[in-house]
C-alpha cells in the first residue's frame, strides 16, 4: 500500500464503498445479451460435438462392421478390386495345372481382374455331383453344351471373369466337352473309372470349351486326366469365395457401393445485389453491408454408380452472418389520393431504406433509433443490424472420378436446396444493447448450384479422408424486395471423413 | 454475504440467479465503474460488459474469500483492459506540481462523491487509473505497472501528477481544505 496522502485518503474516503443507481435499468439488456451469447455457444458446441461425434462414429463403426480379416484378403489395386485369395489346400493343385495349361489360356491371363460367377460354378459342381457330367457320351444335358452358338454365348460372359484359382477346375469341364463330342477316347475311359466315385471327385465344370479355345486342342489326353483328378472345391470355400465376389461388386445396389460422409467446414460468404433503384442511399447501404465467416456441417450418402460416377445427397447445416452499418433512411413519401407516391410530401413519420434484404422502416421521431443527417430528408439509422440465418440445405449432385486409388481426385457439381430454419435479426445500438427485429426475412427456399473438385485419402478400404472445396453459386435470389434482388453464395472448405458400407 | 448457491445457480448459468446477483451487486459495481470511466456512459459499458465478464468467468470462483471483493478485481482488470485495447495509456512525464499541506478534516463532511468523482474524471485516462488502482483499490507500484504495462517509475509519477492535480482543484473548490491546514501551524 505504501505511505498514504491524505488526498489519497480523501478520495478513497468518499469512493471506495461508493454506491450509484444507474440511470436506466440495464438488467433486461444484459439478460438479451447473455441469453444471446448462451444461444451462440449452443450452436458452437453443438456444430463441434457434431463433427466429434461423426468422427468417433464413423471410427467405430469401423470396429463394430467391419471385419478387417475379410478385407485384408482382398487388397485394393488399383482399379479397386480385389485379389481373391486362394486356399491353402487348393494352391498346389492349381500351381501344377497353371504350369501344364498355361500355354492353353493366353486369354484368361490377359484378365487380371474378374468377377467370378460362383452361382454358375456351384451349379455345375451340383451336377457333376448328380453324375450328369464327366460320362462319356451319353449324358444328354452334356451333349447340350456342345451345341456350338450357346457355348460361344457363355464364353463371352465368362471368358473374363475366371480368377487364377479356379483354373484347374476350368480345364475339368473342357475335357468333359470334348469327351462328349467323342473327340477324346481316352477321356471317355477315365470318365467311366470315375464314375464309381462320382460324389468325390466330380469335377467342377468351366465354361471354356474348346471350341472358343483353340489352344485347348493341343492338350494331351494325359494332362486331361491329371486335370480330372484335381478334388472339388468344397461348400465352404464356395461360400467364401461367392461372400467375396459378392461384397466387392461395383454394379448395383449392394451396400458396398454406398458410402456416408460426415463432412463440416468454413464458408465464405458473397454475395451479388441487383439495384433495380438508382439511389444512392441504397447503394450506400448495400456497400455498408458486412459478410462474415461461418460455418457448415453435415452429413452426405454417396453411392458409386460405376468405377468413375458417383451419386451424392445430403442435409446440411449452414450459416449466413450479415451486419450492416451506417444504413441511411430517407423520409417515406405520402401517397397521393391514387396511390402513386408523392415526393413533395413527406409527411409521414416513417423514414425507410433499403438493404440487401429489403425494406427497412423505422419512426423518424425515435431518436435513439434515426438520426438527422445534413441533408433535411435524410437520416441514419442509429443502431447496426445484425442477422444471422441458420439454413437447412439438402444438396444433390453427382460427382466424376479423375484418380481411383488411395488418392482421390473427383469433380462435383449438384444443385443445392437451400430452407430457412431460422432467424435472428436484432438492431445493435452503439452502447452494445440489441434489440429483436422482425422487418428482415429472406426467402423461405433458395437454389444453388455447387461444383468444386474433391480431393480423399483412403486410410482403409472402408475409412476416407476427404476435403471437397466447393463454390455455391445462388440461382435463386434470397430476398423478397421489388427494388433489390440479392443472391447468396459460398465458398465452403468441407472436411470430414467417410465410412464404405 | 452472497448465499453459496446463489453463486452455484449462476454457475450452473440460471439466469434468475444472475439477474439475483445482479440485483444485489449493481449499485457498488456501478460505483466502482462510475470512478474509472469519463462518463456515465461509459461507466454503464463498463457495467454491461462487466456482468458480462463475471457471469463468463463466474466457474472459476472457488470460494475461498470474499465473493465481493473477487467480483471487483475482476471488474478493475476488465476495464484496464479495456483501456490498454484502446491504447488511452501512455507514458506522461510532466514535472509535478507543487502545493502545500493538504488537509481534508474540515471538508469531509462537506464535499461529496459526487464532487470527487467529477474531479477525477478531469484526470487523463492514466492519472486517473494510476491514482484509482493506488489510492482507492491499493495497488503497489509494481502491480499497477504490471498491470498496465508502464515502469514503476512512471506509475509513480503519474501518482504524484495526479495527486497535484487533484489537490489543486479540491483547493479551487474548497479553499479552506489549504488555509485550514496552514493556520493551524
Amino acid at each position: 500500500m505504501g505511505n498514504k496522502e491524505p488526498i489519497d485518503e480523501l478520495f478513497r474516503t468518499k469512493l471506495n464503498d461508493l454506491e450509484a443507481d444507474t440511470p436506466y435499468d440495464s438488467w433486461p439488456d444484459l439478460k438479451n445479451q447473455l441469453e444471446r451469447r448462451n444461444r451462440r455457444k449452443r450452436i458452437a458446441y453443438w456444430r463441434y460435438s457434431s463433427v466429434a461425434a461423426a468422427v468417433l462414429l464413423a471410427f467405430f463403426s469401423g470396429y463394430f462392421f467391419d471385419d478387417w480379416n475379410d478385407t485384408s484378403n482382398h487388397k485394393l489395386k488399383e482399379t479397386g478390386r480385389p485379389e481373391i485369395e486362394i486356399p491353402e489346400n487348393r494352391k498346389k493343385d492349381i500351381v501344377k495345372s497353371e504350369n501344364r495349361s498355361s500355354d492353353t489360356k493366353p486369354v484368361q491371363e490377359e484378365s487380371p481382374h474378374v468377377i467370378y460367377n460362383s452361382e454358375r460354378l456351384k451349379n455345375d459342381q451340383k451336377q457333376d455331383a448328380l453324375g450328369t457330367r464327366g460320362m462319356a457320351g451319353n449324358n444328354s444335358s452334356s451333349k447340350a453344351n456342345t451345341t456350338p452358338g450357346k457355348d460361344v454365348d457363355k464364353n463371352d460372359d465368362r471368358k473374363n471373369s475366371s480368377p487364377k484359382s479356379l483354373w484347374a477346375a476350368s480345364e475339368n469341364k473342357a475335357e468333359v466337352r470334348k469327351d462328349d463330342e467323342g473327340v477324346s477316347k481316352s477321356l471317355a475311359g477315365n470318365s467311366e473309372a470315375t464314375e464309381s466315385s462320382i460324389d468325390e471327385s466330380a469335377p467342377v465344370e468351366s465354361d471354356l470349351s474348346n471350341d472358343q479355345n483353340p489352344t485347348s486342342e493341343d492338350n494331351t489326353s494325359s494332362d486331361k486326366i491329371a486335370l480330372n483328378s484335381l478334388p472339388p472345391l468344397s461348400a465352404s470355400e464356395l461360400a467364401e469365395i461367392d461372400g467375396l465376389t459378392n461384397k466387392e461388386k461395383t454394379k448395383g445396389t449392394n451396400l458396398s457401393n454406398v458410402e456416408l460422409a460426415v463432412v463440416a467446414g468454413p464458408t465464405v460468404p458473397f454475395m451479388n445485389v441487383n439495384l433495380k433503384d438508382n439511389s444512392t442511399s441504397t447503394q450506400n447501404n448495400v456497400n455498408n453491408e458486412r459478410l462474415e465467416n461461418t460455418y457448415a456441417t453435415g452429413v452426405k450418402v454417396l453411392i458409386r454408380n460405376d468405377r468413375n460416377w458417383e451419386w451424392q445427397a445430403g442435409l446440411m447445416v449452414n450459416n449466413w452472418v450479415q451486419n450492416s452499418n451506417n444504413i441511411l433512411l430517407t423520409k417515406q413519401p405520402a401517397t397521393t389520393s391514387s396511390g402513386i407516391p408523392d415526393p413533395n410530401n413527406v409527411s409521414s413519420g416513417d423514414v425507410n431504406g433499403y438493404t440487401s434484404l429489403g425494406n427497412v422502416k423505422f419512426d423518424q421521431n425515435a431518436y435513439n433509433q434515426v438520426s438527422l443527417t445534413e441533408e433535411l430528408d435524410q437520416y441514419y439509422l442509429v443502431p447496426n443490424i445484425g442477422q444471422e440465418y441458420q439454413f437447412l440445405e439438402i444438396p444433390i449432385g453427382a460427382a466424376y472420378y479423375i484418380l481411383n486409388n488411395r488418392f482421390e481426385l473427383k469433380l462435383q457439381a449438384g444443385i443445392n436446396t437451400r430452407i430457412l430454419s431460422n432467424s435472428n435479426v436484432y438492431l445493435e445500438y452503439p452502447d452494445g444493447t440489441t434489440s429483436d427485429y422482425e422487418g428482415l426475412k429472406p426467402n423461405n427456399i433458395s437454389l444453388q448450384l455447387s461444383t468444386g473438385p474433391g480431393f480423399a485419402y483412403r486410410i482403409t478400404p472402408r475409412l476416407k479422408l476427404q476435403f471437397d472445396p466447393m463454390i455455391y453459386y445462388g440461382v435463386t435470389p434470397i430476398n423478397q424486395s421489388n427494388n433489390v434482388e440479392t443472391y447468396y453464395h459460398q465458398l465452403l472448405f468441407f472436411s470430414g471423413i467417410s465410412y464404405r458400407f | 454475504m452472497v448465499p453459496d448457491e446463489l453463486i452455484k445457480a449462476c454457475q450452473k448459468g440460471k439466469t434468475d440467479a444472475q439477474g439475483e446477483l445482479y440485483k444485489t451487486f449493481y449499485r457498488k459495481m456501478y460505483g466502482v465503474c462510475l470512478y474509472y470511466a469519463k462518463d456515465e456512459t461509459e461507466a454503464m459499458d463498463h457495467l454491461q460488459d462487466g456482468f458480462i465478464h463475471l457471469f463468463q468467468k463466474i466457474g472459476k470462483f472457488s470460494f475461498q474469500g470474499s465473493f465481493e471483493g473477487w467480483m471487483r478485481r475482476l471488474f478493475v482488470n476488465l476495464i484496464l483492459q479495456k483501456y490498454r485495447s484502446k491504447k488511452l495509456l501512455y507514458p506522461t512525464g510532466l514535472d509535478q506540481l507543487e502545493y502545500g499541506e493538504f488537509s481534508y478534516d474540515n471538508i469531509i463532511d462537506e464535499i461529496t462523491a459526487r464532487d470527487l468523482l467529477e474531479l477525477v474524471r478531469q484526470l487523463s485516462p492514466q492519472y486517473r487509473l494510476v491514482f484509482n488502482l493506488y489510492a482507492i483499490e491499493g495497488y503497489s507500484h509494481r502491480e499497477i505497472a504490471e498491470q498496465l504495462n508502464i515502469s514503476e517509475g512512471t506509475s509513480k509519477s503519474n501518482l504524484s501528477r495526479a495527486r497535484s492535480l487533484l489537490q489543486k482543484k479540491v483547493l479551487e473548490l474548497f479553499p479552506d481544505s489549504y488555509r485550514m491546514k496552514s493556520n493551524g501551524k
